[in-house]
């Protein structure tokens, strides 16, 4: 799964709440981030879930595995290896080093790369959910990302008139047919309500 | 020119300048409830309190009740709190922005060594602003007040200047573009706002104040196009029907699948 959209928008929150989900359940829940440990932590407590179940991290820090921006080969090897541990468990992995890794590297290597891991994970009973800023990448990038995706969620705020609302679209999803329209969603400490938008 | 019409063009422009604010701070206070994200939030919050300071400040600018309050010490202070009020939160606004630009920084650099820089820079900062609101608060002060009162001012031009190049740099080191249009028009809104004050003072008379109408009318608006970077905003794209695959509100709890 990936999920567009720009900074802020909830993201990140979505993927705590695809992790949090993942551990209530019991699944092997991997984090690979860029940032540190601790502020992934203290994001999560600030959109109101809690920390006391933590998922497995490669992170820039804090940390047994790092996750370093200028290794991408490190990032998959370590992935792959977090998974392979975990063989008959379901897996979930979300990810936020999609958009830093295409900025730093040039997009046919990383649509090589990405395919690869993605490969190697759907060897395996995992999901792997991915996020991505759609204000670093020229549109053409996200839309080759896009074509690896089972499901490409795009979340945006939309101007309509003087008011301002966050929107998402499900551009894509495997297994359903196409889905027309918006929907609207508010993230709350307990969850995620979506409604559908009528303009 | 007539002193009239300059007069009406100063009055013009704080009433355009309070427009512009009071726009901007619409724009942001709707755009911080939709996002989710703390700092992000924040980030427009502050743009919010900001904008209305400013709006303030150029309505008491535009009328003349600065002088009726400013009868006495009392009023004087009264008068000054929310000019000190905008400079401060103008530096904390912009200190945490530039902070929050680090943090989008895939390297996590320190601009310009602002991280160790800060603690002495607001230091250095809230000391100017209280010695020379201390010293024009004073009704006879002599010319060594007035002579440090102008090194506080030098040293308030002198770190937002500063401020001014760190927003440009680190909106150079963002890989976002909304972040780094954002960063950067704050940076020339900030780089015109001390431009005017420091040359504005070169020049006297007539051709001073219009010159600081039309810098103080650039900066307002270029702070009002960095509120329009705080999210990208898109168009709904009309739609054959509402969304039919979900019928009612569903909520997506913690422990959900």
């Amino acid at each position: 799964m990936l999920v567009v959209g720009p900074p802020g928008i909830g993201k990140e929150a979505l993927g705590y709440w695809f992790i949090r989900s993942g551990l209530t359940q019991g699944d092997y829940c991997l984090y690979v981030t860029h940032r540190p440990v601790a502020d992934i932590l203290r994001d999560m407590k600030g959109t109101g879930i809690g920390t006391e179940r933590v998922p497995e991290w490669i992170a820039s820090s804090g940390s047994p595995v790092k996750c370093d921006l200028r290794d991408a080969t490190s990032i998959s090897f370590n992935t792959k290896e977090a998974v392979k541990r975990n063989i008959g468990r379901r897996v979930r992995v979300a990810t936020d080093v999609l958009s830093p890794l295409l900025v730093l590297n040039p997009l046919e290597s990383m649509y090589a790369y990405w395919s690869q891991l993605l490969s190697e994970l759907k060897q395996q009973d995992s999901v792997l959910f991915a996020l991505a800023e759609d204000g670093m990448h020229p549109p053409n990038a996200l839309t080759t990302m896009e074509q690896l995706f089972d499901g490409v969620i795009e979340m945006r705020l939309y101007e309509e008139g003087l008011a301002i609302t966050p929107l998402f679209r499900v551009k894509k999803m495997l297994g359903l047919p196409p889905l027309h329209g918006y929907f609207r969603f508010a993230v709350s400490s307990t969850g995620m309500e979506v409604t559908p938008h009528v303009k | 020119m007539s002193s009239d019409i300059v007069s009406l063009i100063t009055d013009l422009r704080h009433v355009i300048s309070i427009g512009i604010f009071l726009l901007g701070s619409y724009r942001a206070v709707t755009i911080g409830r939709a996002l989710v994200s703390r700092v992000y939030r924040n980030r427009a919050f502050w743009t919010v309190a900001i904008m209305i300071v400013l709006a303030i400040t150029n309505f008491l600018d535009l009328t003349s009740l600065p002088s009726l309050i400013a009868v006495n010490t009392a009023g004087v202070i009264l008068v000054f709190l929310p000019y000190v009020a905008e400079l401060l939160l103008l530096f904390a606004f912009i200190d945490g922005t530039i902070l929050a630009g680090m943090e989008t920084d895939f390297f996590h650099r320190d601009t310009l060594k602002w991280r160790r820089g800060r603690k002495p820079l607001y230091a250095a900062f809230v000391v100017s602003v209280a010695v020379v609101f201390s010293v024009f608060s004073l009704p006879d002060a002599n010319s060594v007040f007035l002579a440090v009162a102008g090194l506080g001012v030098a040293a308030i031009f002198a770190i937002f200047g500063f401020s001014a190049a760190a927003l440009i740099v680190v909106s150079r080191r963002t890989p976002d573009r909304t972040m780094k249009m954002f960063l950067r028009f704050l940076g020339y809104a900030l780089g015109v706002f001390v431009l005017d004050n420091v040359t504005t003072s070169a020049f006297s008379g007539d051709v001073g104040t219009l010159l600081d109408d039309l810098l103080s009318l650039v900066a307002a608006y270029l702070l009002y196009r960095a509120v329009m970077f705080l999210s990208p905003l898109g168009r709904v794209e009309k739609e054959l029907g509402a969304p039919s695959q979900i019928a009612e509100t569903e909520v997506v709890q913690s422990g959900d699948s």
